[in-house]
């Protein structure tokens, strides 16, 4: 079975400014990677690259065994951006709708009702998305990744909006993707939280990947992700 | 079929934020006070006898060009008022990077939120300007030659502007683009002028700055086209007699040739193709 995800020194450059820089990578099918560095880093503009939401200025790459952009892929890859809003006029359960409509699903009432009950949304589904807190709009954000049962999910900065209970919870949802066998690719600066739930770390820095290996290895002799970070990434 | 998707999401969210609502009281205070002035024009009494009939038809149908004039307005300020923000916010605000992590092609947004737009357009179009005509009808007798012709004339005004704010709307923001789709509008409608003016003074240079100016942004175009098809056969006779007329715009001896309407067509396609490129390259 081909990897999940392969990039091939995938390049992004915005005028001067290098956003991305030869990014080479592959995850295995079922893996859970956390791509990690400091603000402006890279790791947004990589998932956009990998998803065909941006072109890359040079490189090239896969997404589960098909070019990056196909449309075919995309069907089983679940996104959750890092900045979003869905239309405040309608509730999360017509936004779930919409997004099963464009993905064309099977038994999309019993899905949508699944990935609302995987948020704890499914109590405020009919409400309008105006209606919603920052932490409610984040769990439909998750909501409309998680429809369809992708085998394949981006997750840029879920807990962003989130209270502790709703971080505990977006952790113990990766858990259950991982369990499942769902390809996880966490985008965070919250390094406890890649601590927790990823088998395998991709540090970024400046655009260029850093470090990249499993967790224990990356590690080293220091005790927290946080420390190694602190010691090892300059700041931006 | 993605695409119409996106034009039902358009027509839906124009129904929920309550602009069909708005539109509708608005159109309707409209046509009231159409009614009560077209009621009162027929009963005006001049010297103890009543305005003979071709009086009140030869004034409603001024008045008649008048209202289409502020129809062309509302549609055209409509489409950059509805179409921009259709595309531009959900870029703006994120909402295109869930979408278009699904599997459709960047197309279909495209041509969904433009088509949504245009439906709403021509909707409001036909059943308004549809009822002013018949309330015209009703109070004065006055049906102008092809009332059918002048709604479609105006629809396609609608269809230009929209498609210049969607294809702006790819890569400006929303008040950017309408503002500018907007402004094209009252350019070509002042192009239209002095294309107009030009043939009236003989000066070809005039007349042809008029000429590009139409034919870069085909708005003007179809205005004429809706005062021609409004205006009674004798207004076409007397503005074809009377070269000072050229200037007024609400005065036209021909309709548009079919040759630039089928310009006017090709504009909406290639304009709205090359958005669709424009979106195909764009980085989100």
């Amino acid at each position: 079975m081909s990897d999940a995800l392969v990039a091939r020194g995938l390049t992004k450059r915005y005028g001067r400014v290098d956003a991305l820089r030869d990014l080479t990578l592959r995850v295995a099918r079922g893996e859970s990677v956390g791509l990690l560095g400091p603000n402006g880093a890279g790791k947004s503009t990589a998932v956009k690259l990998l998803l065909g939401l941006a072109r890359p200025t040079a490189g090239d790459g896969e997404l589960l065994g098909r070019p990056l952009g196909d449309r075919e892929a995309r069907r089983r890859v679940g996104y959750l951006p890092e900045l979003f809003r869905f239309p405040a006029w309608l509730s999360a359960r017509e936004v779930l709708a919409f997004h099963a409509r464009l993905l064309r699903l099977d038994d999309a009432p019993r899905r949508i009702d699944a990935a609302l009950d995987e948020v704890a949304l499914r109590p405020r589904a009919g409400d309008r998305v105006a209606g919603y807190s920052k932490g409610m709009q984040q769990r439909l954000g998750l909501a409309v990744a998680l429809l369809g049962d992708p085998e394949l999910i981006f997750l840029d900065e879920p807990t962003s909006a989130l209270d502790p209970h709703g971080r505990s919870d977006v952790r113990a949802l990766i858990e259950r993707l991982r369990e499942r066998g769902t390809t996880v690719v966490l985008n965070s600066h919250l390094l406890g939280e890649i601590e927790r739930v990823c088998d395998r770390v991709c540090v970024m820095e400046r655009g260029r990947v850093v470090a990249d290996g499993a967790l224990t290895t990356i590690l080293g002799g220091h005790a927290t992700l946080e420390a190694w970070f602190l010691a090892t990434v300059p700041r931006p | 079929m993605t695409a119409l998707l996106f034009a039902g999401l358009t027509l839906r969210e124009l129904a929920r934020r309550r602009l069909v609502a708005a539109v509708a009281v608005l159109t309707l205070a409209i046509v009231v006070l159409t009614a009560v002035g077209m009621t009162r024009l027929a009963g005006v009494v001049i010297d103890g006898a009543p305005l003979p009939p071709p009086a009140v038809r030869g004034t409603a149908s001024g008045i008649v060009l008048l209202l289409a004039f502020f129809f062309s307005f509302v549609v055209a300020l409509g489409a950059a008022l509805i179409g921009a923000p259709a595309l531009a916010e959900s870029i703006a605000n994120g909402e295109i990077l869930a979408l278009l992590a699904r599997p459709i092609r960047r197309a279909d947004v495209v041509l969904g939120r433009w088509l949504g737009t245009l439906c709403a357009l021509t909707v409001y179009v036909a059943i308004a300007g549809g009822i002013e005509l018949a309330v015209v009808a009703s109070a004065t007798g006055y049906v102008p030659p092809h009332p059918f012709a002048a709604l479609l004339y105006l629809a396609g005004v609608g269809a230009v502007v929209t498609t210049a704010a969607i294809a702006l709307a790819v890569r400006l923001p929303a008040l950017a683009a309408g503002a500018v789709a907007a402004l094209c509008f009252g350019v070509a409608w002042i192009g239209g002028i002095v294309e107009a003016i030009g043939l009236a003074l003989g000066s070809r240079t005039i007349a042809d700055a008029g000429t590009i100016v139409t034919l870069l942004f085909p708005s003007d175009a179809l205005w004429r086209g809706a005062c021609y098809a409004l205006q009674p056969a004798l207004i076409t006779a007397a503005a074809a007699t009377n070269q000072n007329a050229g200037g007024n715009p609400f005065a036209v001896t021909a309709p548009p040739p079919p040759a630039l309407l089928a310009w006017s067509g090709g504009w909406v396609v290639v304009v709205l193709g090359a958005a669709i490129v424009a979106m195909r390259r764009r980085d989100l």
